[in-house]
């Protein structure tokens, strides 16, 4: 099973390269609503199908091995390290460069091929090791399973929920309503509902640094409170930021609103609390016995 | 009212009782006592002055790179004395006190903390825990790594073993530094994990950590293999902390608020 795992593996990132070539990065909008949800539920699916249907097919065994575990964290660890390493451009500004290092995607390497397929074979590993441990009672099993799972959601809503995770920021003038916000790539969008900048005000350190700010803007009239840490959540998913504000005039004119619409926020949420759950008992809990680390001991 | 000028007040008798007590935790067969007290007294001294500094800065002394340090050196007071009690290595003292020393002799060189503000995205209830929370998690880290370098001089397995139990506590609140730390920036920036420079080396770091624990699990691993994974780990934290500062990426961070 350990030969079916490294063929698995090596083939899979073999594949990767071959379309990071090809094709350049993945599409990424690909998995925007409503495909995202359509995803996750099939992953989950195929991931319980396989491993209570097909649990002696040669693929379900292999992604089942230990190999298969340090293969997809390998992956991880070597992809981490590509974006680390490499500066990350926009994608316009990836796709300008030449050069072997660009033709694999290190330029833009969150939506090449290769990060996306690792991504894609350490969900499905850690999917199909949760829901074999997870049914089974035994020592560490809620450790195991909170770890495991939170990670799955964790990592799922943050890599297929990115598709339909949208930025826009807008100015907020005192003068007049606006609704006119940009993209990162600096796309116009019109807002359905405008933002007026009611009150300002900053606190200051006695050296003159800021301490605080605050603003008080209209949303479509309604009065809505920002400060830094402290957003304000019009609806599921969207989240209002105070980003930074006209520092040129004693009296600020305007302010800019950070909009972060992110459908899957509560999802990811869910995970990490699980895995902040799964860490406590990790500490309480210690290392279990390792047999190869007994049987050496002995 | 204590001040960064006092430091060394605090500093030096500290250092000077974890020393004395690393001498004679290095020749007593055992555990000695009088080493274990030395090196309490040494490490409550630090306390002490992180306690008063804290009530003189008006805020959590845990912003600059200089106050981080000043956390490690105690939680590598913390974390060489707990390993000894626990295991009784009679060398850990000598190496937790090198390093705890080095980095407080750092801050008395290079004083980083005389700046009293604290920048907006920094006043959050996740400040105090994000950080303390990485500091200790490092701390243990860095006794592991210590391991790990004698091991691969010289292997025994309780090395190995002792290693699993650093790495499982020093992972447990890596994991808990790390997600408290996605929470915040979710509050701050709008985003939980945005590929950051500094996200992307906590990222390699907590995974490489990972890794070396399910070798330990599931497989008979090389000790020497093992032994380079926690180095390898290690460095990579150390990237993590302050040596992405210094990389061209750094620019892109948004975790420009400790390189002063």
């Amino acid at each position: 099973m350990k030969l079916t795992a490294n063929i698995l593996y090596i083939s899979m990132l073999i594949l990767s390269v071959a379309a990071q070539c090809l094709f350049g990065n993945f599409p990424a909008e690909f998995f925007a609503f409503p495909m995202d949800i359509i995803t996750a539920l099939l992953w989950i699916a195929l991931i319980w199908y396989g491993y209570r249907e097909c649990s002696t097919n040669p693929i379900i065994r292999a992604m089942l091995t230990p190999s298969a575990t340090w293969w997809a964290i390998g992956w991880f660890i070597a992809g981490s390290l590509v974006i680390g390493l490499f500066p990350q451009l926009t994608p316009s500004e990836a796709a300008a460069r030449e050069g072997v290092f660009a033709a694999l995607g290190c330029y833009d390497f969150m939506t090449s091929w290769i990060f996306v397929a690792g991504l894609f074979m350490l969900l499905t590993n850690l999917g199909l090791i949760t829901v074999r441990r997870g049914f089974k009672a035994g020592k560490n099993r809620w450790r195991f399973t909170l770890n495991h799972a939170g990670l799955w959601i964790a990592l799922f809503a943050g890599f297929v929920g990115s598709a339909s995770e949208q930025t826009l920021r807008v100015q907020v003038f005192r003068a007049e309503p606006n609704n006119e916000a940009y993209t990162a790539q600096g796309k116009l969008q019109y807002l359905d509902k405008p933002l007026q900048l009611a009150d300002f005000r900053t606190e200051y350190y006695d050296n003159g640094v800021p301490r605080n700010f605050f603003a008080e803007i209209l949303l479509d009239g309604k009065p809505v409170h920002l400060e830094v840490n402290a957003p304000y959540s019009e609806r599921w998913g969207e989240d209002y930021y105070l980003a930074s504000y006209d520092t040129m005039s004693p009296e600020p004119r305007y302010c800019v609103v950070q909009i972060v619409r992110e459908p899957m926020k509560y999802i990811m949420l869910a995970g990490i609390i699980m895995m902040l759950s799964g860490g406590f008992l990790l500490f309480l809990s210690g290392p279990g016995k390792s047999r190869y680390a007994d049987a050496a001991a002995t | 009212m204590i001040t960064w000028d006092n430091f060394y007040l605090f500093a030096i008798p500290a250092i000077i009782l974890w020393g004395a007590g690393a001498a004679l935790a290095l020749f007593h067969n055992g555990r000695s006592r009088a080493a274990i007290y030395l090196t309490l007294v040494g490490t409550l001294l630090f306390a002490a002055y992180i306690i008063c500094f804290w009530i003189s800065l008006q805020r959590p002394p845990l912003r600059t790179m200089g106050e981080t340090r000043l956390w490690y050196s105690f939680f590598m007071g913390v974390s060489g004395l707990v390993t000894y009690i626990r295991w009784k290595y009679r060398w850990i003292l000598s190496f937790s006190t090198v390093v705890g020393g080095v980095f407080a002799l750092l801050n008395m060189l290079k004083p980083e903390i005389h700046d009293h503000t604290l920048m907006p995205a920094l006043q959050s209830f996740w400040f105090v825990p994000h950080v303390t929370v990485y500091m200790f998690s490092y701390s243990v880290l860095g006794c592991a790594f210590i391991l790990a370098c004698a091991g691969m001089f010289r292997h025994k397995e309780t090395y190995l073993a002792a290693a699993d139990k650093l790495v499982y506590t020093g992972v447990a609140f890596l994991t808990i530094g790390m997600l408290t730390g996605a929470i915040w920036a979710k509050a701050a920036w709008g985003h939980y994990w945005s590929w950051d420079p500094k996200e992307t080396w906590a990222a390699v770091t907590w995974a490489g950590y990972l890794l070396y624990m399910h070798l330990r699990i599931l497989h008979r691993t090389a000790p020497r293999a093992l032994y380079g994974i926690l180095i390898a780990s290690f460095l990579s934290l150390q990237i993590c902390w302050y040596g992405v500062n210094y990389m061209p990426s750094a620019r892109q961070s948004v975790h420009l608020y400790n390189r002063t």
